[in-house]
């Protein structure tokens, strides 16, 4: 009955005002962060100090159509986001006569990751997965250790060339070279404003004393923009905080070991696979023992659950309200079917190994270090390449696995 | 009319030319034939989101628009290729235009009909301008508004072309319908195929800061279109196919009709699956290894987008060629003018 | 979080250097006991939902609210020593000089996180451990400390370091195993705790003074309405301010309803 309504609403809105008006090109406040963080601290944010925090935001990082930066004493911004090339991405969609386009996140991205990068573009309800929310500055695939360590740029750049397959996430590799490399600073800028967002959420409900306590004692439309910088001055260590990862992520880069002789031999797709239903690597109680995924699991990626608790599901609404989109149960590869969003290169799942999905229940691999006696239960990195070669094995002949007879003769036969 | 007994015209027409021209006619398809691949070419802009790709509007980078050097237009940026063909096209259909109202009013003594042709004059104009205007405001939505107007336009030829043709002068209306369903199913089918394209305007230029509902709605509304129209056209083609038909080519232009109704379908499926991958109840099966990685702004999606956008037109055309034909022998007792009237707005 | 932050950018993370507190500095310890306030609870059985062969011969509960049916005594209440903006932790007494590099273990256990609720200091160790015949993984959602999510193989036992404080509990979980759950503080000075199996928890050798502390339960968040002595008592965001004199200082039986647990 909501839905009839909300259908007969949205349609009457759709022929009447022919969606007129109706694009304003402002970030969205992150209100299911905001109100996770309430129902935490059980604290309600004033109207006055909700906007402080839009307004520190607007002050520090721009809008839609003019993003800056800050300058931060301890941080070099500068080094981590090119603002020539932010300009290019934002702003609406244009082109000049030589070519040069601007307004490339718009055109390229924004209807399914929204203007803010919160994932809720126009079409991102359709979408299956949903397209990423940047605002968290957390990233499925990248080759830096750590999940929380952002990715580099060049990881964004292979991302954005060879696209997701499996998702409705492109392909971006007929675009220029600039255009790809202002949709990296992009996106990097939104995770970066998104994540600073969130800290000024918590910083709000944590240490506001009353509904009249604000974080900074100025007022945004009268006061002279030196007057707001100096009294956002302590403020910006929250930037700092977040921001330096980004400025580290290259050397926090994992280089995947060279492959071994004979890495894709029948010997080790057969090691691999004693691996992959071992209890050390435990790939088999999620994947199954022939990777098809289809172990029963319930379970949910990182995004979701900060709004969403499986064990209480119906306080869900309160979120989907407030336009979060709805939980979509997390779904275990199956390995056979050989598409592999984060790269189908056995390097890339080597990396997919040996870091797991951030994000996702996929955990990273316990790996011993190079000195660690052999009752060390962990595995080697000849181990993990065992296992790439077991799972490029099960994608390249899974039909013939599913089937029991391949996988036994070929690999007991060795 | 309708109160009627449905007779039916069985036996030779007698044919009744006074007055036919041929030169109305050949411009009317001249107009028609050029407009439709300039739909194509505006499809097209939309598809690479071209449309802002000469930032001004009459003039082209200051450049008169004829006189804009033919080396930058044609070994320039793909965008720029795109919207200057558009603009360059567009000018064309304007000055056939204009060359039709003078060739109607030399040769076709019918006052409606000249009114019909400057009606096209003054819709093709402000078609011009609604284009100028998007570029100038920088206004997507009217571009969609553009987007939409020039399909009805495209009709509205059509509609000139068969009021201006010797098939025209040589029917008389018969009074009533074999089958009162048709009148209203032909027109129907006309009216929805114009709105699925307005919708399908609306989904190519959703704003990007427009709500989840609002494309929800939208893909909705347009897909429970798709499935109206099918079962329309389905029940118009059973019907040609089974009962009496005042003229015989109302037979294979509504099979041609379903036929086009049929292949729309899938260019839109295949239009969503290369642009947002495929629907979420099919996404965990092993479908999706059929097409696995979509690229944006690839041959095969632009293809497939503006196919599917062009198909439209067609469909739209042939639907309103139909319905105008139907009207004029099953029209009844609607004077010939009130009749073009109707025609004219179900495009 | 602003806390560590301030800490970090200004470096005064000053605890544990080894520095002799004051003298005279005079200590005090803190109790509690928290106690359900309504009908007997009755936790429910969670559903297995993987390696049922082996999970299944345990009986594993829903720990998100655990009451002694004895005493109606809550366990898993944590009490950290709140820091407001800039504020910094008191040097901590002498006697936790000992424990200041412990290793805490973290096991997973009859496929359940054993302890369900623990506190670890920065300069402490976390062993994820497994005693079980079956692979687990531990996942611990930590917002100023790298998240982590490995594979603990059976049997296997693995060391981790959180080496920066946390502003809340963070949720540990396992992915093959979803109904599992855990919840680890980790704070950069002592004066914190966990109430045990009867309710009561106790926070030793407070610096005398007047502190704030903050009490949290996972499914009541910030505990901020609570009856003592039969009187109702608001602790805005879960904060109690409290005078420590030398001795124990007794919060007394804190009776918490049952609506604070309300889904």
């Amino acid at each position: 009955m909501r839905k009839a309504t909300e259908f007969g609403v949205g349609l009457t809105l759709l022929l009447v005002a022919g969606g007129c008006g109706m694009s304003r090109y402002e970030f969205e406040p992150n209100r299911v962060y905001l109100r996770a963080q309430e129902n935490i601290t059980r604290v309600e944010l004033s109207p006055v100090q909700r906007q402080d925090i839009q307004d520190i935001l607007a002050f520090w990082f721009g809008t839609p159509d003019e993003p800056r930066f800050p300058a931060l004493a301890d941080v070099p911004m500068d080094e981590i986001l090119d603002l020539e090339l932010l300009q290019a991405a934002a702003g609406p969609v244009g082109s000049e006569e030589d070519g040069t386009n601007f307004g490339v996140y718009r055109r390229n991205c924004a209807v399914c990751h929204g203007i803010t990068g919160d994932g809720i573009g126009p079409a991102g309800a359709f979408l299956n997965p949903y397209a990423r929310d940047f605002r968290r500055g957390l990233f499925k695939y990248t080759s830096t250790l750590g999940p929380m360590t952002p990715p580099t740029d060049q990881d964004l750049r292979l991302l954005l060339e060879r696209g997701m397959p499996g998702t409705s996430m492109p392909s971006y590799q007929l675009l220029a070279d600039r255009d790809l490399d202002a949709l990296v600073q992009y996106v990097k800028y939104l995770a970066i404003r998104g994540s600073v967002e969130r800290a000024l959420i918590v910083e709000s409900v944590d240490h506001l004393r009353d509904a009249d306590d604000r974080l900074v004692d100025v007022d945004f439309d009268r006061d002279s923009p030196e007057r707001i910088a100096a009294a956002l001055a302590e403020l910006t260590p929250l930037i700092s905080f977040l921001a330096r990862p980004w400025l580290d992520a290259p050397s926090r880069v994992v280089e995947v070991p060279p492959r071994p002789e004979g890495w894709d031999s029948s010997e080790a797709v057969a090691r691999g696979r004693e691996l992959f239903a071992g209890q050390v690597a435990n790939c088999a109680t999620c994947h199954g023992d022939d990777g098809r995924g289809d172990v029963d699991t319930v379970d949910y990626d990182d995004w979701t659950k900060e709004y969403f608790d499986p064990q209480n599901p119906r306080r869900v609404h309160e979120y989907l309200a407030l336009g979060a989109l709805k939980p979509r149960e997390m779904v275990t590869r199956n390995l056979q079917w050989g598409i592999f969003r984060g790269g189908s290169e056995p390097e890339d799942v080597y990396q997919r190994i040996f870091h797991g999905i951030p994000g996702t229940p996929m955990p990273a691999a316990p790996i011993k270090d190079a000195d660690a006696p052999a009752t060390d239960l962990r595995l080697t990195t000849d181990d993990l390449w065992d296992l790439v070669a077991y799972v490029l094995f099960l994608s390249s002949s899974g039909d013939l696995v599913a089937n029991g007879s391949v996988a036994s003769s070929n690999v007991s036969g060795q | 009319m309708s109160e009627k007994e449905p007779r039916v015209e069985t036996g030779e027409v007698k044919p009744s030319i006074d007055g036919y021209r041929p030169w109305p006619h050949r411009w009317a398809l001249l107009v028609a034939w050029t407009t439709f691949p300039l739909i194509w070419v505006g499809g097209l802009v939309t598809t690479y989101d071209a449309g802002m790709a000469v930032p001004d509007w009459p003039g082209t980078f200051g450049y008169n628009l004829f006189l804009y050097p033919w080396q930058t237009w044609l070994f320039g940026p793909w965008d720029l290729f795109l919207e200057h063909k558009h603009r360059l096209l567009a000018s064309l259909v304007g000055f056939l235009t204009i060359g039709l109202v003078i060739v109607v009013y030399r040769q076709d003594q019918r006052p409606w009909m000249r009114h019909m042709a400057v009606v096209a004059l003054i819709a093709v104009i402000a078609q011009g301008v609604l284009g100028g205007a998007r570029v100038l405001l920088v206004e997507r939505q009217l571009a969609m508004v553009h987007g939409s107007v020039g399909p009805a336009f495209f009709a509205y030829c059509v509609a000139l072309c068969v009021v201006t043709s010797r098939w025209w002068y040589q029917r008389k209306a018969v009074t009533g319908d074999p089958n009162g369903f048709q009148r209203v199913s032909v027109l129907s089918v006309a009216f929805l195929a114009y709105i699925q394209l307005v919708l399908g305007a609306l989904l190519r230029h959703v704003p990007e800061a427009a709500s989840t509902m609002y494309f929800e709605v939208a893909v909705w509304t347009h897909l429970v279109g798709a499935g109206l129209l099918l079962s329309i056209a389905s029940i118009l083609a059973i019907l040609m196919f089974r009962g009496p038909v005042g003229d015989s080519s109302f037979r294979w232009l509504s099979y041609v009709l379903f036929l086009l109704v049929c292949v729309q379908i899938a260019f839109g499926c295949a239009t969503w699956v290369m642009k947002y991958h495929w629907p979420t109840f099919v996404v965990q099966s092993s479908i999706t290894r059929i097409y696995a990685l979509i690229e944006a702004q690839g041959m095969l999606q632009s293809t497939v987008a503006t196919a599917h956008a062009a198909n439209g037109s067609l469909l739209l055309g042939v639907a309103v060629m139909l319905a105008v034909r139907v009207l004029r022998v099953h029209g009844g007792g609607l004077e010939t003018k009130e009749m073009a009237a109707v025609a004219a707005s179900s495009g | 979080m602003s806390r560590f932050l301030l800490a970090l950018v200004f470096g005064v993370c000053a605890v544990g250097m080894g520095s002799i507190p004051a003298v005279g500095q005079q200590y005090g310890d803190l109790t509690a006991t928290f106690v359900y306030g309504g009908d007997p609870f009755v936790a429910s059985p969670l559903k297995i939902t993987s390696d049922k062969e082996f999970c299944d011969r345990f009986e594993v509960l829903d720990e998100t609210l655990v009451v002694n049916p004895q005493n109606q005594g809550i366990a898993n209440v944590f009490v950290w020593l709140f820091l407001g903006r800039g504020e910094q932790a008191p040097e901590p007494h002498p006697s936790y000089a000992e424990t200041a590099e412990d290793k805490i273990l973290l096991d997973n256990l009859e496929c359940r996180f054993d302890p369900h609720a623990l506190v670890l200091r920065t300069t402490q160790t976390l062993i994820l451990g497994n005693s079980d015949a079956i692979g687990h993984n531990c996942k611990i959602d930590t917002f100023a400390n790298p998240p982590i999510n490995y594979t603990i193989p059976a049997g296997g036992q693995l060391e981790h370091q959180l080496k920066m404080p946390e502003r809340l509990p963070a949720r540990v979980s396992c992915s093959i195993h979803p109904w599992m759950s855990g919840w680890v503080l980790v704070k950069d000075n002592p004066y914190m705790a966990v109430s045990d199996a009867d309710g009561k928890l106790e926070i030793k050798n407070v610096p005398v003074g007047t502190w704030t502390f903050q009490v949290w339960q996972q499914r009541a968040g910030y505990v901020n309405q609570v009856t003592i002595d039969g009187q109702p008592v608001e602790w805005v965001r879960g904060r109690l301010e409290i005078e420590i004199n030398p001795g124990t200082n007794d919060v007394g039986t804190v009776v918490l309803a049952p609506e604070l647990f309300a889904d």
